[in-house]
């Protein structure tokens, strides 16, 4: 039998009740050339099986692991079973909007196989409206990327083309699972950006849609439900025992970055580009008045979410009490700036609903 | 302006090079080349074992409904609102011809009305991918599963469509085509027939050709039958456009969506549906008007003519129009489809050819707007 156009990968774990809701909106897409792959983690043994098993449709195809596989350890268990051309990650909190997979499928046979990123938009109500058949396309170079990501910019986290945002070809991912040096394509710590560095640094160019082919529905992402996106602020329970479950030390995670704490989690996304962002041809420079700033931004937001961030505050103070002046208003700066960038894209970004 | 015509195709230089290559050179032993490529590419298009290429659509029904023996005495169910070249093949091979109604939400067969409409004589049901929109194959497929009827889905309006990942033409047990010069895919005039089942499509094979045994050579006709075959230059036409079928499809999905953005707010205004899980190829953009508009589609589109726009009116249903007003079957469906009249009364098709731009859609769409604005 001919393999199908995409491969989707529906990790999932615990989330038996909304689960079926991301598998409908793919069973519902314009474009039916598709196999869904659920690699179910469930800690219960029935319940997602259960759900999945409401569906007939002959594309669904159902991995059962272990159930308590660390998340990047059941993405690849997902990405194993893919047999499509194209391949992409849904979350089981995430739906597709109708037209996903026909948009995708028209780019790739306008510019070949090639790597496509696109918007996730977090929305209000339970679903927003289709974007249009054939939405702006950006091409991006590889290296101005990264070079946005060095400068900390906004723009560099909604372009990347991570695991989570991302379409790439089959042959390419397992390409980068080969040279990968974890030998994982979703690799700890951040499986999502260590696959997005990857990616950069294997190609050349790749393309960004600003229209969104994926959401989260009902405001899930502001109330922190189905969402461990908090979880580093807020120094939980189980975020520690995600960080010492991981093969790597925090010593090893921290080495490089001048605020050694493993709650700010641009350091352990700044790790994930040390590591697999790796290319003979370009060495770019982090641009570290800017990860201050960041980093105080994040601060900023933390406390506003509630999260007890005294420590981290004190490391700011003492490492920029030995910096020059002219950087520590180069710092100021940049924290003002980005309050301003983040209050426009909640706006922008948030869909109404 | 120009005239905005209702339909035609997009051609390219490839057509061009298959048909002269066809002209050239198909001939003695190379007679059929074009032939075999275009029908194992088309079947393999559709993901069905075989294909064979006819004259038209009407000629695959008719082969079709012959190969499976249907006769007189037997009754074949069809939509009330479809063209009369789904239904006429009936009466080609003598059984009666009855009218089901359509969903109002796909404008297609309904598979109530369906199985309403069975009874012991009931020996096939035609449902059609009405303008590229699909019906509920679910239901149609489970009553005619459960009443052993035989499916003949035609789709010659909706090649590139889809049902669940399932291209249009590979749901029944026969799937039809049309490449009639106002369809997506073209070859002029012409036609295919598409199965799975090998021991009717030999038969079919056989009575296309004046009821010859394959390979017969001494002129000794088996049976009285039929000549339903396609010229190679169609063939070759037929081969470009499939090898282009993508991109003709893509356009009419982006002809589509340049009308839904502009119309997008009308008040009363329905355009083809997309139910989910379906995949719509749009051959003809059609709407139909709320009744609050006190406006027939004849009416409407003689308005849209004096602005240089051509349109076609939403089939008629078959038990209104003369061919069949006067059969009993016509008379029992006039009192049952209430859907397919109200439908039908209050819609037209846009212009949809493939040659359109979107400036000329804004065009068309400023023009209906203006005159629904002063209905």
């Amino acid at each position: 039998m001919k393999p199908p156009l995409f491969s989707i990968l529906l990790p999932t774990r615990n989330r038996s009740e909304i689960v079926g809701d991301a598998i409908r909106s793919v069973l519902d897409q314009t474009c039916g050339d598709f196999e869904i792959i659920i690699s179910d983690n469930d800690e219960s043994p029935d319940k997602t099986r259960d759900a999945v098993a409401k569906f007939t449709d002959p594309r669904i195809r159902y991995v059962r692991t272990s159930g308590n596989l660390p998340m990047h350890d059941n993405w690849e268990n997902a990405f194993a079973q893919a047999t499509g051309d194209y391949v992409f990650i849904l979350e089981d909190k995430q739906r597709l909007v109708p037209n996903a997979l026909e948009i995708l499928h028209h780019w790739f046979k306008t510019h070949g196989p090639t790597v496509i990123s696109y918007d996730i938009r977090f929305a209000r109500g339970e679903r927003i409206d289709a974007p249009r058949l054939f939405p702006n396309l950006e091409k991006w170079s590889s290296r101005d990327a990264v070079e946005h990501f060095c400068r900390f910019e906004q723009k560099f986290f909604n372009i990347l083309p991570k695991g989570l945002d991302s379409c790439a070809p089959r042959q390419l991912l397992a390409e980068l699972k080969t040279k990968s040096p974890t030998g994982m394509l979703y690799s700890y710590i951040s499986p999502d950006y260590a696959s997005g560095f990857m990616m950069l640094a294997a190609v050349e160019h790749f393309y960004y849609t600003p229209a969104p082919l994926v959401y989260i529905p009902n405001n899930w992402m502001w109330q922190g439900k189905y969402s461990n996106g908090q979880a580093s602020f807020k120094k939980t329970e189980s975020y520690r025992r995600f960080l010492k479950d991981l093969p790597v030390t925090r010593e090893e995670i921290l080495r490089d970055v001048p605020l050694k704490s493993e709650f700010l989690w641009i350091n352990s996304v700044l790790y994930d580009f040390f590591k697999f962002y790796r290319r003979s041809d370009h060495k770019p420079q982090i641009d570290w008045p800017r990860y201050y700033g960041f980093c105080i931004f994040l601060i900023v937001m933390g406390r506003k979410l509630g999260a007890d961030l005294r420590e981290e505050i004190q490391l700011v103070r003492s490492a920029l009490a030995k910096e020059p002046l002219g950087l520590k208003v180069r710092v100021a700066g940049n924290v003002l700036k980005r309050g301003l960038d983040v209050a426009w894209q909640l706006v922008r970004r948030t869909a109404r609903g | 302006m120009e005239r905005i015509p209702v339909s035609g195709p997009w051609i390219t230089q490839k057509e061009i090079d298959y048909v002269t290559d066809a002209v050239t050179n198909a001939w003695y032993s190379n007679a059929n080349c074009f032939h075999e490529r275009f029908e194992n590419a088309f079947a393999k298009h559709l993901g069905v074992r075989f294909a064979a290429a006819l004259p038209s659509c009407t000629s695959a029904i008719h082969l079709a409904l012959a190969a499976r023996g249907i006769g007189p005495g037997d009754e074949v169910i069809v939509p009330e609102a479809t063209w009369i070249a789904s239904a006429a093949p009936v009466h080609y091979v003598g059984a009666t011809t009855v009218f089901a109604d359509v969903d109002p939400k796909t404008w297609c067969m309904s598979a109530e009305s369906f199985e309403a409409c069975i009874t012991p004589k009931t020996k096939a049901v035609i449902p059609v991918d009405l303008y590229g929109n699909m019906p509920d194959w679910d239901a149609i497929l489970a009553v005619a599963a459960r009443h052993g009827v035989f499916v003949i889905e035609d789709a010659a309006e909706a090649v590139g469509s889809e049902y669940k990942g399932r291209p249009a033409g590979s749901l029944g047990e026969v799937g039809v085509f049309s490449f009639h010069g106002s369809k997506t895919l073209t070859t002029g005039e012409g036609g295919l027939l598409a199965t799975n089942d090998e021991t009717l499509f030999r038969r079919a094979l056989f009575l296309r050709d004046h009821g010859r045994k394959p390979g017969d050579r001494m002129f000794y006709n088996a049976e009285i039958a039929y000549k339903y075959k396609m010229s190679s230059m169609q063939a070759a036409l037929g081969l470009a456009q499939l090898e282009r079928v993508d991109e003709l499809i893509t356009r009419k999905r982006e002809i589509f969506s340049w009308y839904k953005a502009e119309l997008a707010g009308l008040p009363g205004v329905a355009l083809n549906p997309e139910p989910p899980g379906t995949k719509n190829s749009y051959w003809m953009v059609t709407v139909i008007l709320d009744a609050s508009y006190k406006l027939s589609k004849v009416q409407l589109m003689d308005l849209m003519t004096n602005e240089q726009i051509d349109t076609r009116p939403f089939f008629h249903p078959l038990s209104s129009i003369p061919a069949y007003h006067d059969s009993e079957q016509a008379r029992i469906a006039r009192a049952r489809n209430s859907v397919a009249y109200q439908i039908s009364a209050a819609g037209i098709n846009l212009p949809s050819a493939l040659n359109l731009d979107q400036a000329k859609v804004r065009h068309v769409c400023d023009v209906l707007k203006a005159i629904l604005k002063h209905a």
